[in-house]
């Protein structure tokens, strides 16, 4: 005979909601990290399939976290937002961490060139301190525009996604878009000429 | 591009975008045109568009080649280091967490995997959820799960722990490579599910079951491994944990919705996984597309079989059997957690139903469901009767599916389904639908109902014989054995007459043969529950021993023979079978084993080897309640069990607690006028008799033996059980002519069940000897209690407390009539016997200090006398 009482775990809430915040940003970060090592072991597979858009992350995070109470009342684009910078954040940091390592000379550097697909570019630590900088220089002359960069390299917001969140159109989104990528470029080579 | 400011970069900007969408010939022009001169400008519109043109930024280029930065090197540079006492020999694997090495131990050998936990800087976070695997893993020790072995902190803060290494393949990659019958799969499955099942019952849950995370060994051994993400369910969490945590791990196809959209997980969400692993080794495949589905979880995967090519399996799986390997698979992975399987076990059970050609549970689970569903929308509206008429649907879904199962022709089969759906449907209709179950749902109604039914279907003698089993089967659930005695005996004769018997045909024999048996011990038809018992289990060893399914159901064949014996007063032949039937099953918790523990407490209960069946027994009381949950019967079965034992080392105030936590669950399941209820509410009368309780005790004895009479007539143990407690309770108010009437009556029908060759005779002649001594006719009582003595002799033997307790009881009547020299062996003995099984405080073995003292008093043995006062007085 089988019961009729079905049962269900429930869980205690006892966290107070600043101390829930708190981890769901540390959260975030662990989150990002975790994006940003699957990104990169889909570069070093040079797996065709793999997104390279950090969509997963932001996607997916807010669906789980959204039910925190932290975040519970943080819009879903804004959300992605705070993804994004975590992303950048954290990706930052790596890189610090890794050219420090470097220098420290205890480890072997290995290039990953010969697994890579044709045409993928190695990036090292300092461009992203680089990238990193040259975002912040953006941001001083047009705050919108580093937080569009922001948004849809780090975070992988789509064109509309970013218009509706600095409230611009999609055109001028996309016209911010191209000369933001340019001009970082630009700077990241002179900055690592 | 220095001295830029926003205006400038506004007006670079400008020129920028009309330049680059002007047509390509006239780029030039226009650029001059607009820069006018300002050549710092068209400088640094060029080089901007030169960047635009060659279109290789790094933006360009995605985040993907800069996520490479977060690689770094230490962990390759880690080949060949020293940790503690291992030396890192390669990379096994990496995952979210951490990286895993393959390493060896270079003091005392061997190979192990150790694992550090990459990038521990990163966040407290990570730190914590690594140092939570350790631990997860160092309270699981089970052979289907890596074992941890030890643990410690790099230098540069990195945690790392060592593991058992196992040399295997990831769970699909070993069936490709391996493949087999359906049933060499469901087995290697069911391996999987015992692992995760250990787990559960330490209140851990993987949340991260996926073939990479179960090894299988080249000698089929299943390891799981990674509980990175695991959560014990014992500590409690705050909210942003318990929804993220099992965020990173997200192997989408393999996790559950409540953990996709960051619901409460729970033990279903394991065996969520767990049907995706088994819909993966019947298919190849996976159930949910993830690049078709995206986000979407809510869609139902599509049934097995529909997916699973024809030469998936060595041996050909027939369509019936994949009908159940659809129910089985889809209801673990239901999308919605009340219609999954609850637990694993439920899993275990019905894998196990389907090896054995039995039906699954499943199917009773659904509609029990559809059922439940309409529980909850009229909560107001339910009564006593609306649990009866779920335990009723779930009986007849269970048969149900028995039907369908013996059924090869699939003509035959529609026409039967419709016809069991109808006989469902007739159950359930009538009523107003939103104002709850009505008098037309009465058990009564829905059984005369059925009845009708069962005697509509004489075309079809195989289905006449099911239905009246199902019928027969509630009538048992419904405490009226003899109606059940009634239809079952019906559905056995026509299942004897059935010319030909195929092997599940053999099976329904076995069962129905069985199930009489246990309807007649329920009825105290002794004699003829044990042939047909015994028939059952010789049938059942009949049955060709290639057929996997034997086996179990001769362990069940068994215990149920266990049983009888034990009714029958038989204790050594019923340990014997009960121990031999123990063997034959499959370790862990089951239904089964836990059938067989209780059969078995029972035994040493009766047997008054009280310490081992306390421990038997709540051994049951463990598995059942992870079974069944906190509020079954069964587990109300169990409590009472424990309450007798208490009662008779004579902790009377933990026995009522026993008792009375029986009585409320039993009571909420049953109703207040069923058998059972009335079984706890007279060892609850005992125990508040002896407590001095008489008021309550009357109360609740007289409610119970009502019941029982009117459901089993006069002349039953149940009868018997109740008046002899009334019995006690007359005799401690010392209305000893009223306590001889209920005794009397007692013995009469313990003798009318039993014959005179049982301890119960030795009760009853025992309890007759004290209202002898309560009316102070010491010579008859001294007869009485010389019977009992020798009944007790001949069916438990010396050793045992009643046979102690007739000997004290004896000794005071002897004491009684100054016969100190005859009383002193007779106390003594029955004093060493207690004092070896019963707590200090028990009113016989005090009794028996007192007597002891005041024999040795009457043979002038001061020294001897004074030793047991003495005793008494060290003790008090």
């Amino acid at each position: 005979m089988k019961t009729v009482t079905g049962e269900g775990i429930i869980f205690a809430d006892e966290a107070t909601e600043s101390e829930a915040g708190r981890r769901s940003l540390d959260e975030v970060f662990s989150l990002a990290y975790e994006e940003l090592r699957r990104l990169a072991s889909s570069v070093r597979r040079s797996d065709p399939h793999a997104s390279l858009t950090p969509t997963t992350i932001v996607n997916e995070a807010w669906i789980k976290l959204a039910k925190t109470p932290s975040v519970a009342a943080t819009s879903p684009l804004h959300f992605k937002r705070i993804a994004a910078c975590a992303m950048r954040q954290v990706l930052v940091d790596a890189a610090r961490r890794r050219l420090a390592l470097s220098r420290g000379g205890g480890l072997v550097h290995v290039t990953f060139n010969e697994a890579l697909g044709a045409g993928a570019k190695v990036s090292t630590g300092r461009e992203v301190l680089a990238l990193d900088a040259a975002i912040d220089a953006l941001g001083k002359l047009q705050p919108r525009q580093a937080a569009l960069v922001e948004a849809r390299f780090f975070g992988g917001l789509d064109t509309s996604e970013v218009a509706e969140l600095l409230g611009v159109s999609d055109a001028t989104a996309l016209r911010d878009w191209r000369a933001a990528k340019s001009w970082l470029a630009l700077e990241v080579r002179r900055s690592l000429a | 591009m220095s001295n830029l400011n926003s205006a400038r970069w506004e007006q670079v900007q400008s020129v920028f975008h009309t330049v680059a969408e002007a047509l390509v010939g006239e780029r030039e022009a226009v650029l001059r045109g607009l820069c006018a001169g300002d050549e710092a400008l068209a400088a640094q519109v060029c080089a901007l568009l030169e960047e635009d043109w060659r279109g290789e930024s790094m933006l360009d280029q995605g985040l993907g080649p800069l996520a490479l930065t977060i690689v770094t090197d230490e962990f390759e540079a880690r080949l060949g280091q020293q940790i503690g006492p291992y030396r890192i020999l390669q990379m096994l694997g990496e995952g979210g967490m951490g990286v895993v090495y393959l390493a060896e131990r270079t003091d005392i050998g061997g190979l192990v995997a150790i694992k550090l936990l990459r990038d521990a800087w990163l966040s407290p976070a990570r730190r914590r959820r690594f140092a939570s695997e350790q631990k997860t893993l160092a309270q699981l020790n089970h052979p289907g799960i890596a074992r941890l072995y030890d643990a410690d902190t790099l230098a540069d803060g990195t945690p790392w722990f060592v593991m058992e290494y196992v040399d295997g393949l990831p769970l699909i990659a070993f069936w490709q490579a391996q493949s087999g019958t359906v049933e060499e799969c469901l087995r290697l499955f069911r391996r999987i599910c015992e692992a995760v099942l250990y787990a559960h019952g330490h209140a851990i849950i993987h949340r991260d079951l996926k073939p990479s995370n179960v090894l299988v060994t080249a000698a089929g051994a299943v390891k799981l491994l990674d509980f990175g993400i695991a959560k014990d369910l014992l500590e409690t969490e705050d909210a942003g944990d318990v929804t993220v945590t099992g965020l990173r791990a997200m192997t989408p196809a393999y996790a559950a919705p409540e953990q996709q959209d960051g619901s409460a997980v729970g033990v279903f969400t394991d065996v969520y996984a767990l049907g995706i692993l088994l819909y993966e080794l019947l298919t190849g495949k996976l159930p949910h597309d993830r690049a078709a589905v995206g986000t979407r979880w809510d869609l139902e995967a599509a049934r097995p079989s529909s997916l699973a090519k024809a030469d998936r399996f060595t041996a050909a799986v027939t369509s019936t059997e994949w009908a159940d390997l659809n129910v089985l698979c889809l209801t673990a992975m239901r999308q919605e957690v009340v219609r999954r399987y609850q637990s694993v076990e439920a899993l275990i059970r019905d894998v196990d139903a389907f090896l054995a050609g039995r039906p699954l549970e499943a199917r009773v689970d659904s509609r029990l469901y559809r059922v439940g569903k309409f529980g909850r929308r009229h909560r107001a509206g339910l009564t006593y009767a609306t649990v009866t008429v779920l335990l009723i649907a779930a009986i007849i879904g269970f048969f149900t599916l028995r039907l369908e199962r013996a059924r090869k022709a699939a003509l035959e089969q529609a026409a039967r389904t419709q016809r069991i759906q109808q006989f469902t449907a007739n159950l359930f209709q009538g009523g107003d639908v939103s104002a709850g179950p009505t008098e037309d749902l009465k058990v009564t109604t829905l059984l005369h109902r059925g009845l009708e039914e069962v005697n509509g279907l004489n075309a079809d003698p195989a289905m006449q014989a099911d239905m009246r089993e199902t019928v027969g089967n509630i009538y048992r659930k419904l405490g009226d054995p003899k109606q059940a005695d009634v239809r079952l005996t019906a559905a056995l004769e026509q299942r004897q007459g059935f010319a030909q018997k195929d092997a599940q045909e053999q099976r329904k024999l076995v069962d129905a043969t069985i199930s009489l048996g246990l309807v007649k011990m329920e009825e105290a038809k002794l004699d003829e529950a044990e042939r047909l018992v015994q028939q059952g289990l010789q049938m059942c060893r009949a049955l060709p021993a290639s057929d996997a399914a034997t086996r179990p159901s001769t362990a069940t064949a068994m215990v149920a023979l266990g049983s009888v014996l034990e009714a029958k007063g038989d204790y050594a032949g019923a340990i014997k079978v009960l121990e031999e039937a123990l063997k034959m099953q499959p370790a862990g918790t089951s239904a089964e084993m836990a059938a067989n523990l209780r059969g078995l407490a029972n035994v040493q209960f009766y047997s008054a080897h009280f310490a081992e069946a306390e421990a038997l027994e709540k051994r049951t009381l463990a598995m059942h309640k992870s079974l069944r949950g906190e509020h079954h019967p069964d587990v109300a079965e169990d409590l009472n069990t424990l309450g007798a034992i208490q009662h008779e080392l004579g902790n009377l105030h933990e026995a009522e607690i026993y008792y009375r936590s029986a009585l409320a669950i039993t009571e909420g399941w049953y109703g207040p006028g069923h058998p059972n209820t009335a079984q706890d509410l007279t060892s609850l009368g005992r125990t508040l008799v002896n407590e001095k309780k008489y008021g309550d005790a009357k109360q609740v004895l007289e409610r119970a033996l009502a019941i029982q009479e009117s459901t089993h007539g006069h002349n039953h143990p149940a009868v018997a059980s109740a008046l002899n407690e009334l019995g006690n309770l007359a005799a401690q108010e010392n209305d000893y002519v009223a306590a001889g009437a209920r005794y009397a009556e007692t013995l009469q029908i313990w003798r009318a069940v039993y014959g005179d060759h049982h301890q119960f005779i030795g009760v009853g002649l025992s309890n007759m000897g004290s209202v002898y001594m309560g009316q102070k006719d010491y010579v008859r009582a001294e007869m009485m209690y010389r019977k009992a003595v020798q009944a007790f002799t001949e069916t438990v033997q010396e050793q045992h407390l009643n046979t102690g307790i007739a000997h004290i009881k004896l000794g005071r009547a002897l004491l009684r009539q100054k016969r100190y020299a005859d009383a002193e062996p007779e106390t003594l003995r029955g004093y060493e016997t207690l004092v070896k099984m019963v707590a200090p405080g028990n009113a016989f073995l005090v009794a028996a200090r007192k007597d002891l003292e005041a024999i040795y008093t009457g043979l002038n043995r001061t020294a001897d006398a004074v030793k047991y006062r003495s005793y008494d007085l060290q003790k008090l």
